[in-house]
């Protein structure tokens, strides 16, 4: 009955606190379908969605014809390889044998790894299938084949990596690091530290930068952990991994690249957290108030789930969580965009440096800092 | 408006108690003079630099105790805390040291120095604090009730702590609730009420007129 009691004290108290009730409840049920809503995924709209980048073999006028009188939209690239669709030059190679000016076979190289490809093999075999069976007249019977550029298990891996490293690599940089920034800052006012702190000779400045600094490097360390019990584990049993331990596939220099562009989003985090955590008058409230935050970093880094890593928007990567999530994917498929990195990387530095300004403005207002 | 047209001069080697009810503007003036706080207009000096012009050259020369729990790390010892400070106040490190001896001592820390401070009880936490406030040898001393909530012999050695820094000729601004340690270690009584200061006062010359009753200065 005791416990009973306590529970109900709880949840009582906390229901009636609305911001709990608005984080925790009225958040998740709406950010994350906005945030859905307004990143589209790829495929989701409908067969004209994407734009599919195709090689022919000998560049055949004819299965060109056919292809722009369905699809439009179609990109044929005058050279290439099958390892044109690996690299994601490509997202189909057709390749084709006939007989008699008639085509006899079709096999259709794709990479069952990535969205595109995916569907333009669908699209493009449905398309043949109709207009190539048995039924067609002029043409004769012709057989179709689909062969996917990797391996079944290198796909596996493939997918299960891009599906889960970006959404807990953001996750876990978005919930360490935010929660001890705000341990540093909110937890300072609750004990009291805060006015020992502001009445020393240091400048806010430094003591907003040495707080997202330390912030930081707990975050950098939630993310060093994720990656080395990740490829610990998938060495041990690769199954968790797709099929290929996290080493093996990846490689240590995309492993390296993956923790330095999580490592720029863990200091955004902590930006972020710290001027949530100046604001609120304790690390509870806090925690609620950074609430939001942590939803729309787990929701915006699962933001390209669907999509394919080869054909990110530039205006994706001025979103922060989504551009670096985005990059992380990107990168498991041993894909590097300068240009996006860059995008990127700036758009993040400028949410720095707006928040450490946020930051000094708020450390400054005696009315902010002392709020009750 | 907390603070309205306050303005008084402590001298050199002075302990003054600043008393008034709660709310009545204590605390605020005592954040605008360890610099937390800028006023809206108008200014302090101390030793002739102003607070507007130079609050760097002020900071290092104030030591402040703030009322409550001491403001001290729980996680980190009550070494760790005396450290932290003194850093961050860039104090050298054979002052820290030649100053954290005598503090140790004085206030027996030696007992409790390297353990956490989430185990101390409340008077090892002041005094503590109180060792934080002085590890920087601070010319001028704030002390935001600095017995408030103590048990009688922590209390008492508060008081003596005040002694000793009046003996060394430190200058002392402390505000109080304890009319003993008002009138046992002051040397000047200031009253707040409201934001103003309805008396400034010393010490002797108040007892003399009006005994120790300190609510007559509080009334409305």
């Amino acid at each position: 009955m005791k416990l009973l009691t306590i529970i109900k004290k709880e949840l009582i108290d906390q229901v009636r606190d609305k911001r709990t009730i608005i984080a925790a409840i009225l958040m998740p049920a709406i950010i994350v379908p906005l945030l859905l809503l307004v990143i589209p995924q790829d495929g989701a709209g409908g067969p004209d969605a994407i734009a599919m980048r195709i090689i022919i073999q000998n560049n055949d006028n004819q299965l060109k014809s056919l292809i722009l009188a369905s699809y439009a939209d179609s990109d044929f690239l005058k050279e290439g390889t099958i390892g044109s669709v690996l690299n994601g030059e490509a997202d189909l190679y057709i390749e084709y044998t006939k007989a008699e000016d008639r085509f006899t076979s079709f096999t259709f190289h794709y990479d069952s790894a990535r969205t595109n490809s995916v569907i333009s093999f669908v699209h493009i075999h449905d398309l043949f299938d109709s207009a190539f069976s048995r039924l067609a007249p002029g043409y004769g019977g012709a057989e179709l084949r689909g062969s996917s550029v990797r391996s079944e298990i290198e796909s596996r891996t493939l997918h299960t990596l891009a599906l889960m490293l970006p959404v807990f690599l953001m996750v876990f940089a978005a919930s360490s690091t935010i929660s001890s920034v705000i341990d540093m800052t909110a937890g300072e006012k609750e004990r009291l530290t805060i006015e020992i702190l502001l009445s020393c000779s240091v400048t806010p400045m430094l003591l907003i930068a040495g707080k997202i600094i330390a912030a930081s490097i707990i975050g950098f360390f939630s993310i060093i952990s994720l990656i080395t019990g990740l490829s610990f584990f998938s060495q041990l049993s690769p199954v968790i991994t797709g099929g290929i331990p996290l080493v093996g596939f990846a490689g240590f220099k995309c492993l390296f690249l993956i923790t330095l562009m999580a490592s720029f989003n863990v200091v955004f985090f902590a930006a972020a957290g710290m001027v949530i955590g100046l604001y609120a008058k304790s690390v509870k409230e806090g925690g609620i108030l950074s609430l939001p935050v942590i939803i729309a970093g787990s929701a915006l880094s699962s933001g390209f789930i669907g999509g394919d890593p080869f054909s990110g928007e530039w205006i994706f990567f001025l979103i922060p969580v989504l551009n670096f999530s985005s990059l992380i994917r990107s990168a498991i498929f041993d894909h590097y965009d300068l240009l996006h990195t860059l995008i990127a990387f700036s758009v993040n530095t400028g949410w720095i440096l707006f928040f450490a300004a946020a930051g000094g403005y708020f450390i400054k207002k005696g009315n902010v800092i002392f709020r009750s | 408006m907390v603070l309205d047209h306050v303005s008084f001069v402590l001298n050199r080697g002075e302990a003054a108690a600043l008393v008034g009810e709660n709310g009545a503007g204590k605390t605020t003036l005592i954040r605008i003079l360890s610099q937390i706080f800028k006023p809206d207009y108008g200014f302090f000096t101390l030793d002739g630099v102003r607070s507007d012009i130079s609050s760097s050259d002020i900071k290092n020369k104030t030591g402040i105790l703030f009322s409550g729990d001491g403001g001290l790390y729980d996680r980190l010892s009550a070494e760790e805390n005396i450290k932290y400070y003194a850093e961050l106040n860039s104090i050298s490190k054979s002052s820290y040291n030649r100053m954290l001896e005598i503090l140790v001592q004085e206030l027996s820390l030696s007992e409790f120095l390297h353990d956490r401070v989430s185990t101390f009880s409340r008077g090892m936490k002041q005094r503590t604090a109180i060792a934080r406030t002085l590890i920087t040898d601070p010319d001028f001393i704030i002390l935001d009730e600095p017995s408030t909530g103590l048990d009688v012999i922590a209390a008492e050695s508060v008081k003596k702590i005040i002694y000793r820094l009046k003996q060394n000729g430190k200058t002392l601004l402390f505000s109080s609730h304890s009319t003993d340690e008002i009138f046992s270690c002051a040397d000047r009584i200031i009253i707040i009420h409201n934001g103003k200061i309805n008396c400034d006062m010393q010490r002797e010359s108040y007892e003399a007129l009006y005994g120790r009753d300190l609510t007559c200065f509080i009334k409305e």
